[in-house]
């Protein structure tokens, strides 16, 4: 081993348990976010039991289990992507990471289908809101949250896809590599949390009443 | 293959197997237990995410306080929310959300005119 690449196995031995631990603690605030946005939700739904029901049949069952295929799939690339690097096959890491960034865009652009089809509906509480039947304020409730917490979720995925690109930048050029694999362990947390949210909000948005 | 790859599509593939699940039970009349299943599956979906592919199995304990901390805020938060929501009367619950004016404008006392329903629709 080269005194460059002794130093940085050093570094990034020194810099992994640091940025780790950083990185949950980051993660530990996106959960109290999300976690404010779920118990907003329980509360309503406990207030407003049918027009949950009533609404959550109005969301796209097929393109929300299929985004949560998508996105589970997109966790084994990225942990994958992972263990290759520590194993030293950065080429594999390149492949492994691009094909994150496909499902990740992938889920982005069924989501972006699946709004503009929400809105073709007239299920925007903001723009002109139509809900048959004697639920529709409940059911108005449960649309903002959906719009509220699946807008957050693709904001967080937008900036995912932003890292994971420099991620591929990163380990195609050198810079991320066995020795230095830190950041890329880094990011690939910050990916699986937004799995991990997206796990959460599809039964209570997709499957509420489906009987 | 290597071991670790192998625990990877494992892990996916009980993943996968799960949303088949959460997705399948939905769909059968379990008498207010759906929920319930539904927030179990997820729970265990997101700890084989967790202790696999973020590799809680490796990490130390000042990570899992991180972790820990942030469960137990969610907790405190939503157990004192519903300390307070299920313990006060019913005069006390929200204005019904009104469909066509905008929700707040329609306060109706003794709850959901519509529908005759104990709680508020």
């Amino acid at each position: 081993m080269s005194a460059a690449s002794q130093d940085a196995a050093l570094e990034s031995a020194a810099e992994r348990p640091v940025g780790e631990l950083g990185m949950w603690v980051f993660l530990a605030t996106e959960v109290l976010f999300f976690g404010v946005l779920f118990c907003g939700y329980v509360v309503m739904r406990w207030y407003y039991p049918q027009g949950f029901a009533a609404a959550s049949r109005h969301t796209d069952v097929v393109i929300g289990s299929a985004n949560t295929a998508v996105l589970l799939t997109s966790s084994l690339t990225m942990a994958l992507a992972v263990q290759s690097l520590q194993q030293g096959a950065a080429r594999r890491t390149v492949w492994l990471l691009a094909a994150t960034l496909l499902l990740g865009a992938a889920f982005l652009g069924l989501k972006l289908y699946e709004y503009r089809d929400d809105y073709l509906r007239h299920l925007v509480p903001w723009l002109d809101f139509v809900f048959p039947g004697r639920h529709a304020g409940g059911a108005r409730l449960f649309f903002y949250m959906y719009f509220v917490m699946t807008g957050a979720h693709a904001l967080h995925l937008t900036v995912g896809l932003g890292v994971v690109t420099v991620m591929i930048i990163g380990v195609a050029r050198g810079a991320f590599s066995r020795e230095r694999a830190a950041p890329v362990e880094v990011a690939a947390l910050y990916w699986h949390l937004i799995d991990v949210v997206w796990i959460f909000l599809y039964p209570i948005l997709y499957l509420v009443a489906r009987t | 293959m290597k071991s670790e790859t192998r625990t990877g599509l494992v892990v996916w593939l009980a993943l996968l197997g799960l949303l088949g699940l959460t997705l399948a039970s939905s769909y059968v009349p379990m008498d207010g237990f759906n929920a319930p299943v539904n927030i179990g599956i997820a729970a265990a979906k997101a700890a084989l995410v967790g202790v696999f592919f973020m590799r809680l199995r490796y990490s130390g304990a000042t990570v899992r306080l991180a972790l820990l901390t942030a469960a137990l805020m969610v907790a405190v938060m939503m157990g004192l929310s519903f300390a307070d929501i299920l313990t006060r009367g019913r005069a006390a619950a929200p204005p019904r959300p009104d469909a066509s004016a905008g929700y707040g404008s329609s306060l109706l006392p003794g709850g959901c005119v519509s529908c005759r329903s104990t709680r508020w629709c």
